[in-house]
Formats: C-alpha cells, structure tokens, sequence
C-alpha cells in the first residue's frame, strides 16, 4: 500500500512516498516561500492545501495528483468587515459530501465543490462571540470532527475558545466545555475560554472524543457535553501538547507532551510520542528509536497524523524541522533524512 | 498606455513572469487588468475590503505611488513591492 505523507512547513510543502512505510522518497517544495498550514481531501478526491504569507494572504489550493497546484479563486472570505479578516486557513476537512474551511480569525466555512464558499453564521456569528479571545497562536477555528452516520451533527475546535457542537447541520452550536479546567466562572460566558489545541473522535462511536487542550489531557463519553481529565502516565503535570491522533481499528492513541504553557519543551528534553492502548486511561512513552540526544523541539497542533493501515503508522514533524515515523504502531520510531522548516501540519493524504 | 508591472517573486509564481505588460490609463487600472488575467493574485493583493495589503507597497516608476488613480504614461512600469515588514504571524 503506497502511503503519502504531506508535510508543510513555514516555507512550503513537501510530500514523502513509500510503499513499506521504512524508506521514503521526499518530493518538493511546492508552494515553494509559503507556509502551508494544512490538507486535507475535498469530498470529490482532490488534495487540498492552505497556504498563506505574512505579506500576501492566504488561499485553497486543489490537486489532483500532488503535483500540480491550482488556486482557489474565490476562496473563503469574510464580507467586508474591517475588524475581522481571514489571515489563516488552520482546517480543511470534508464529510457528508461538503467541504470545511476552519480559518483565523475564527470562523468556519463551507463549499459543495470547493470553488465557491459560505460562511457557516450560526458559528462565526455566535451569541458568545464578542468574548471570543485569541490564544498565543491566534484565534482560529482549527479542528473539525463529523459524526459518520448524521450529516447534521459536528464538532469544531477553536482557540483559544473551546469545543462547539452542532446537532442541526450548523444553524446552532453549543460550547461542549464541562469539565475542562481554565475558565473564569464569573465571566459572562463561563462556557467558553478553553484552549483546545487538538480533537480525535472513535468513528464507531463519535460520542467517544479524546482532546488535547491547553489546560491538559481529556476524554468525552458523551459527545462533549461533559469531558474528563486522563493524564495517568503522561510526564508533565501540566498535560499541555498539542495534537492527538488516534488509529480507529485497534483504539491507540497518540500525543506528544510538553512541559508546560509557560515552557512548552519536551519535559528534560526527552523527546517522544507517548501512546495509550486503553482509551487514555494510561499513556507511556512509546517504543525505542529515540536517540538519546537532548532535544527541546515540539509538535504543533496539525502536525501528526496516522494512517489507518491495520498496522498503524503514525507520523509527526517538529518545530525544528524533523519528520519522525513510526509503521508499527508505535513500537519502534525512525526519522526522514531530510531536515524541514519549522512544520506546521503533516497529514496522511492516502494509505 | 503599455505600461508593465513588475511582480515580486511570490507572486511570480502564480504569473508565471516577474513582469506582466498591460494597458491601462491609471496605477489601479494596470492591477485591475493583471487580476483580470490572473484572478487568483486579487486575495494576495487586496484584502477582504478592497484595501491595498497592508505589507505591499507600489510604486510608479521611481516614486511611491500615492493613489490607485494616479495616472500612468505610455511606457511607464508599476512595481508591487513586498515591504521589508510584516513577517511576524500566528503559530501552529
């Protein structure tokens, strides 16, 4: 099974290839300056990128070979509106035959055919949306999870805001919070404040979601409305990271922590990705492979990813540039040949 | 009036050429016929609300062009200058 592996990084994409999932072959850059910001799939097939510069904007770019890149004219956009201004596209996810568009300043789009989008209102206009306030990355929709049997029921994560669901194909939303700590009771929407930073759902079971917020490492039995915290194991207290995957067939989870907000570096500069085979209730740094050598790089929200072949393979990229795999699950890691820019998403585009 | 744009190198790629030649009676008119052959440059260089990116500078030959109604003469070059600011941004 051929797997290609997209990476983006603050100066353009790359892809790897392989057949065994060990030796790869590194193509690119494409979007050669640009820093690519996420994939995704479109519902027809093609690969989808954001890229954006500082000076120029940002835009969609479609492909339907991973070798030509074509624009998105009319991408997603905020009507004229002075105060708010899509400067990031964090999210291009699509189910139930529509495209998503998870964008900063917060804000969610949408598209039958990914040339022409819609502002999803029911969430960029919510009744909490005056306290909407950024974290230290911004403030952005970036995560998106769909229930596989209700096209009307979804999920999207915001920072530095928290988790929405809508349970009426977007018309309505509502903060999914409960239980995460870091909010201020006295505020005015207690509910919302809550940095999310990274989303996995059980497809079997989309109740069942596993999030990586700011504040910590948590579980939800029940679609979000209620959420607890499942660090036992993890090395930092704080349980702060940023991304978590999960492989569907076996349930292993997957997250990289970090020592704390203020810090954010691996904890001693014992670099690794911590895994979980019993649905988070325990985490313990996974397999061999780690070299030993001190290493204070992390790994950012989008930046890991794992294919869904029976064996799991799972794969992240760092702050400084390196891409790491893993083909079994985890037991054993290796690293690309090849050192990037700072990554800021990588993503399974087929497996 | 020929007048021809000079294209910084990122939007290059997108143009295929760092200079486009256009006819056009006005600074604006000469980016309105470069988007209107290239219409995926219109996000990168407008924002949502119409106004020149705020990192983006234009001149008309040697000097700052100050409005998108300045006049242009035959032969004359306009040049998107990517400023040497705003490389700061938002984080994964």
């Amino acid at each position: 099974m051929t797997v290609v592996l997209a990476i983006g990084t603050v100066k353009g994409g790359w892809t790897a290839t392989s057949e065994d999932r060990r030796s790869w072959m590194v193509a690119g850059p494409f979007m050669k300056g640009w820093e690519v910001t996420a994939f995704g799939r479109s519902h027809a097939g093609d690969a989808l990128l954001s890229a954006v510069s500082p000076w120029y904007g940002a835009a969609i770019h479609r492909s339907p070979d991973l070798e030509t890149w074509t624009q998105i004219v009319e991408g997603p956009a905020y009507a004229e509106e002075p105060e708010r201004k899509l400067s990031r596209i964090w999210a291009l996810e699509s189910a139930h035959g529509r495209t998503y568009a998870g964008v900063a300043k917060a804000g969610l789009f949408a598209s039958d055919d990914v040339e022409s989008w819609t502002a999803v209102t029911g969430l960029n206009e919510h009744e909490t949306r005056s306290a909407w306030g950024p974290g230290a990355g911004g403030l952005m929709t970036h995560r998106l999870l769909f229930d596989p049997e209700r096209s009307d029921r979804m999920w999207c994560g915001i920072s530095a805001v928290g988790v929405f669901r809508t349970d009426d194909g977007g018309e309505t939303w509502q903060a999914k919070n409960q239980g995460v700590a870091g909010t201020d009771p006295d505020s005015e929407f207690p509910e919302i404040g809550f940095c999310v930073h990274g989303l996995t759902a059980d497809p079997d079971d989309p109740n069942r979601i596993w999030r990586q917020d700011h504040a910590g490492v948590y579980r939800s039995e029940d679609g979000g409305d209620s959420w607890e915290r499942i660090q036992n194991g993890l090395p930092n207290e704080s349980g702060f990271g940023f991304p978590v995957v999960r492989h569907h067939a076996s349930g292993a989870l997957f997250l990289a922590p970090l020592e704390s907000d203020e810090y954010r570096l691996p904890v001693g500069g014992a670099f690794g990705i911590y895994r979980s085979t019993d649905d988070g209730n325990s985490w313990h740094r996974s397999g061999d492979g780690w070299d030993g050598t001190p290493t204070y790089d992390g790994v950012l929200r989008g930046a890991m990813d794992c294919d869904q072949l029976d064996t799991p393979g799972v794969y992240y990229g760092t702050t400084g540039g390196t891409v790491g795999f893993s083909s079994d699950g985890g037991d054993s890691w290796d690293t690309l040949a090849v050192r990037f820019p700072r990554i800021s998403s990588v993503r399974v585009l087929t497996a | 009036m020929t007048v021809t744009l000079a294209i910084p190198t990122m939007l290059a790629q997108l143009t295929g050429a760092k200079r486009v030649t256009v006819d056009a009676d006005t600074v604006g008119g000469a980016l309105r016929a470069l988007i209107a052959r290239h219409p995926e440059l219109q996000v990168h260089v407008f924002d949502e609300t119409g106004a020149l990116r705020t990192h983006l500078r234009l001149f008309h030959n040697e000097d700052t062009a100050h409005s998108l109604d300045e006049g242009v003469a035959d032969g004359d070059t306009v040049t998107i200058l990517q400023a040497v600011s705003g490389g700061a941004g938002e984080s994964g």
